[in-house]
């Protein structure tokens, strides 16, 4: 399994540090934060017809880990699943099958902790939209509501609300009796990291936090997200479809399509160094920067295909221009490419059978 | 910690900051107060409610004293400003008691059905699933039945009178208030800040009372308000079929029926109930489109 | 005198055959006016194109890119006050009775959006709404319409086209699905192609087709696109001329590479400084302080002024004029006078 041979790399000192202070921390700083094993879910509608079920696997036997004090990037396109699985990690959906185990403790089962207890120290960053806040509280009220729920009196609640606002730039005499619509777009995002952080997590689920956002306010964001994951010794999994902003903030990124991983590595090794045709043409579908090279031709023809019914095999095999016979009987796994590098292609595994792979 | 909002650049002020922030509530009736319609239909309701709560204070005539000599007499005459009834009755004494009990049966059924419908509506749309089912189909059993014909069915079982008279109301306007609060609040659970607040490992209980009501009692309120015309004109007809009021007590759908064989002989007397009945109906029914669009803008 | 006539006689440079731009913006003002508000969106933008030519309108929200676009068409709400001139090959579009107006939307003009979805009849077939756009400008029988209507839906590059003709939009995915609004714009020849964030709401993998797709249609048609984005990075890809605008302004334009190489106006190398790129890893980004500014209350003189790193005591007293900065380039800035350029990341990324 995947999970055991991947890395577990040690976090920097400063984080190693700030864990032995943590009275929290279970699971030592080699205990990767959270371990996802084989989460499945899939969604199950009416079809057209009569009798008719569809099924949407959204996620399909994905597997991955997220070390203490690191940020790991998700990134896809859609229907692939990256923001099922951001709602798998917070308990907001119950996984068909897998596990997910927090800080060495199985959630939900007997023996490990319940997900409300995981959801202490697990929360989650939304998109900015219009329905992110609740429309109707004041932003100190939105932000006070989980450490609320969480036990603390009124007072403590309102002062740790007051306290977190701070923290994110928005200055509580003038922002906390404030109403979302008063608010920018990214003044809208700060209070939607102020309500994740009000719950004091050691896990942050950003879901395209900075999607929405004009990119000169999307830098302020990030540059924010940099500086709090810092001083508060967060780990972070940043889901994006914005390969530039996963690249800026990831230490290790995963790629998903159509419900699967299809590779997943260091930042560096998956931007230099691709493996998998899909990252590949992901990759050079960002446009250049620079008018005098432009591109002439796309990577990737056609659209992404729905996830009601995937391809067999290979799930990317109808886009790939190295798609084989084998890649339609046989799903390749996920292979090692290197130390810590891993993609799921017959081309880039050895005796799979495909002609570019060694024997 | 106090250097932090220093350090971190703050994208700019909030907008309007210079005005005291005030919540989706003001604006509402900002709004509300510079709409003339409403205005006009507040001021006309105000006069009509303050008639009837203050009917004993004002001095008018013995709505019940009868008189032979003064049937049907026409609006205009001395001593009655709007003509008398068929019995000899003051007919504004009458009127404005009358109104006591109309609005009364106009207004209090649509309270209750409101608390039970909004109840039954919320939970229902909150939690879907066996919940929703059971609770909507038997909204469904009562939803089948036209409203008018099930009050009547109910308060000819019960029998007549005033509070079996709204009872039945009541139950008349429960299902369509939880049909439609289920689909409101339907509409609000979807929201990503929901799905935040259930992240913070929140009850149900906790997040439908801080979270969702805010969210969906507005909307309610409008339908709601939009029934009370309706209220009123079904325990008329009620009255006006004899399972209401009973009479020598005035309410303007008895009076309707009532006077409703002397409508050749004084025609003008016989509709001046269906006038109170319509100008009501029709204020509450405006009042409550006002609110509808004060309500409408984002903030 | 008909539409048909105008259009006949209407070629950039008109009767007398000069050449001259296909699309004359001149002193463009907006203002919506209601009961509740009162606030100017544009203020006097100024721009011209020629036939063939790709311009990209760029800003981020409350510039007035989009607002620019719609008014061209005039596609505005009652509310709004359309102030200045708009001529598009030789015709004022200003003075166009509503009627005459339908008439060149489609045969002269077109514009594509972000969402297809609402843009495209949920209760007709692609191939009905293609086929209908055709025989209203053409004329032609219902079967040459809908052979019309294939030929476009393999134009753009639709797989299975004759089958995909009988889909309603819901059955298409979101890339099928601006591809076939592209036929639909295209179904008339249009000379000016309007185009509002068409690519934003679309996966990497098929914005990147679509761009390319878009210039090849450019090239082949002879057509001239605004575009209309937020992303520095499609401008790049698809233009000829860059407009940045800034709070109902335009601040800088030219052709692309020189913007984008040296930038003239501050506004606009903030920008290019906030795009996260390779290079940005492990260090702080350096995004522009501040925020767009309210448009219901924005600030005396240069509307940047308040976020300039450049600002000086005559920036907030007056609006700059929009200045050359070269023959093909023209900047809203005082640094323009004096010479300077403001610091901009190297090229290339």
């Amino acid at each position: 399994m995947t999970g055991g041979s991947m890395l577990t790399t040690m976090p920097d000192q400063a984080t190693q540090a700030a864990l032995m202070r943590d009275p929290r921390d279970i699971g030592g700083p080699r205990q990767p934060m959270l371990i996802a094993e084989n989460l499945t879910k899939h969604f199950t509608f009416d079809g057209d017809r009569l009798g008719a079920r569809v099924v949407v696997r959204a996620v399909d036997g994905v597997s991955f880990m997220v070390c203490k004090g690191e940020t790991l990037g998700i990134v896809g396109e859609s229907g692939c699943g990256k923001s099922t699985t951001a709602r798998l990690l917070v308990g907001l959906i119950k996984p068909d099958t897998g596990a997910l185990v927090f800080d060495g403790e199985e959630v939900g089962s007997v023996r490990g902790i319940s997900i409300r207890r995981m959801q202490r120290s697990v929360q989650m960053v939304f998109q900015d939209s219009y329905a992110s806040l609740n429309p109707r509280l004041t932003l100190a009220d939105t932000v006070a509501f989980g450490p609320r729920v969480s036990g603390h009196s009124r007072r403590a609640a309102r002062a740790r609300a007051e306290a977190v606002l701070a923290l994110v730039g928005l200055a509580p005499k003038l922002y906390a009796a404030r109403y979302p619509h008063e608010l920018s777009g990214g003044q809208r995002q700060r209070v939607n990291i102020a309500r994740a952080l009000a719950m004091e997590p050691r896990l942050l689920i950003l879901d395209e936090a900075v999607s929405a956002l004009d990119k000169s306010i999307e830098a302020q964001v990030l540059n924010l997200l940099q500086e709090l994951k810092a001083r508060l010794h967060l780990t972070y999994v940043f889901i994006s479809h914005d390969l530039s902003v996963v690249r800026f903030i990831s230490d290790r990124v995963m790629v998903m399509y159509l419900g699967k991983t299809v590779e997943v590595g260091p930042v560096e090794d998956i931007y230099d160094n691709p493996r998998h045709p899909y990252t590949r043409a992901l990759l050079s579908s960002r446009p250049s920067m620079n008018p005098r090279q432009r591109r002439t031709e796309p990577p990737l023809s056609g659209d992404p295909p729905s996830p009601i019914d995937p391809p067999s095999g290979c799930r990317f095999r109808t886009r790939c221009v190295l798609a084989e016979p084998v890649c339609a009987t046989v799903a390749p796994p996920l292979t090692a490419q290197g130390s810590a590098h891993f993609a799921a292609c017959h081309a880039a595994t050895p005796g799979s059978g495909h002609s570019a792979a060694a024997a | 910690m106090t250097d932090h909002a220093v350090e971190l650049p703050v994208d700019g002020a909030p907008r309007a900051w210079v005005r005291r922030p005030h919540g989706y509530w003001g604006g509402v009736s900002r709004r509300l107060s510079r709409d003339p319609t409403t205005l006009v239909c507040a001021l006309i309701l105000t006069t009509v409610v303050l008639a009837a709560l203050l009917a004993p204070y004002l001095d008018l005539a013995d709505p019940y004293r009868t008189s032979v000599i003064y049937r049907l007499k026409p609006p205009g005459t001395p001593g009655h400003l709007l003509g008398t009834d068929e019995l000899g009755r003051d007919l504004l004494a009458r009127l404005i008691y009358g109104g006591r009990l109309s609005l009364l049966m106009g207004f209090v059924p649509v309270l209750i059905a409101t608390l039970v419908g909004a109840v039954l509506g919320i939970l229902a749309g909150y939690f879907g699933g066996l919940v929703n089912a059971a609770i909507m189909r038997t909204m469904d059993v009562f939803y089948a039945f036209p409203s008018i014909l099930l009050a009547v069915a109910i308060s000819g079982v019960l029998g007549g009178g005033v509070m079996n008279g709204l009872f039945s109301l009541t139950l008349i306007f429960i299902p369509s208030i939880a049909r439609v609060s289920e689909s409101i609040t339907m509409g609000v659970r979807t929201q990503d800040f929901v799905d935040a607040a259930r992240v913070t490992g929140a009850y149900p209980h906790q997040i439908l009372l801080s979270h969702i009501l805010k969210n969906v009692i507005g909307q309610i309120l409008v339908f709601s308000s939009s029934l009370i015309s309706i209220s009123i004109v079904v325990a008329a007809g009620l009255s006006f079929l004899g399972l209401g009021v009973a009479p020598p007590q005035a309410e303007w759908g008895l009076m309707l029926s009532t006077l409703r064989p002397t409508i050749y002989v004084a025609p003008l007397n016989a509709i001046l109930p269906g006038i109170m009945i319509f100008i009501t109906s029709m204020c509450f029914n405006l009042m409550s489109d006002g609110l509808r669009n004060a309500m409408d803008v984002k903030g | 005198m008909g539409v048909t006539q105008m259009m006949a006689d209407a070629r950039p440079g008109g009767i007398s055959g000069t050449p001259a731009a296909l699309v004359e913006v001149r002193d463009l003002t907006l203002r919506l006016l209601s009961r509740d508000m009162d606030v100017s969106l544009l203020h006097g933008v100024s721009f011209t194109l020629h036939q063939g030519e790709v311009l990209c309108l760029v800003g981020e929200s409350g510039s007035g890119k989009t607002v620019t676009l719609r008014a061209l068409m005039r596609l505005l709400p009652p509310t709004a006050n359309i102030g200045g001139n708009i001529r598009i090959a030789g015709i004022d579009v200003g003075s166009l009775t509503p009627r005459q107006m339908i008439g060149i939307r489609g045969s002269l003009v077109a514009m594509i959006f972000q969402e297809p979805a609402t843009a495209l009849d949920p209760t007709f077939t692609i191939g009905q709404q293609i086929a209908e756009t055709v025989r209203v400008h053409d004329r032609v029988s219902h079967s040459a319409a809908r052979g019309r209507a294939l030929e476009l839906l393999e134009l753009v590059q639709i797989p299975s086209a004759r089958r995909r003709l009988d889909a309603y939009p819901h059955e298409l995915s979101g890339g099928m699905r601006q591809r076939a609004m592209i036929a639909l714009a295209l179904s008339c020849r249009p000379k000016l192609l309007l185009a509002d964030e068409p690519t934003t709401a679309l996966d990497a993998t098929v914005q990147i087709q679509v761009l390319l797709l878009l210039r090849r249609l450019q090239r082949e048609f002879g057509m001239a696109i605004i575009f209309v984005t937020h992303d520095v990075g499609v401008a790049c890809e698809i233009a000829d001329q860059l407009a940045v605008m800034y709070a109902g302004r335009l601040v800088e334009s030219g052709p692309v590479e020189e913007v984008i190489a040296a930038p003239a106006h501050p506004y606009t190398a903030g920008l290019l400084r906030s795009v996260v790129h390779a290079q940005s890893r492990g260090t702080r980004l350096e995004p522009i302080p501040g925020a767009p500014p309210d448009l219901t209350a924005l600030p005396r003189g240069c509307g940047f002024a308040p976020r300039c790193g450049y600002v000086r005591p005559e920036c907030t007293e007056r609006m700059p004029e929009l200045l050359a900065v070269s023959p093909t380039r023209s900047a809203r800035c005082l640094l323009v006078t004096s010479g300077e350029r403001p610091r901009a990341p190297p090229m290339p990324f």
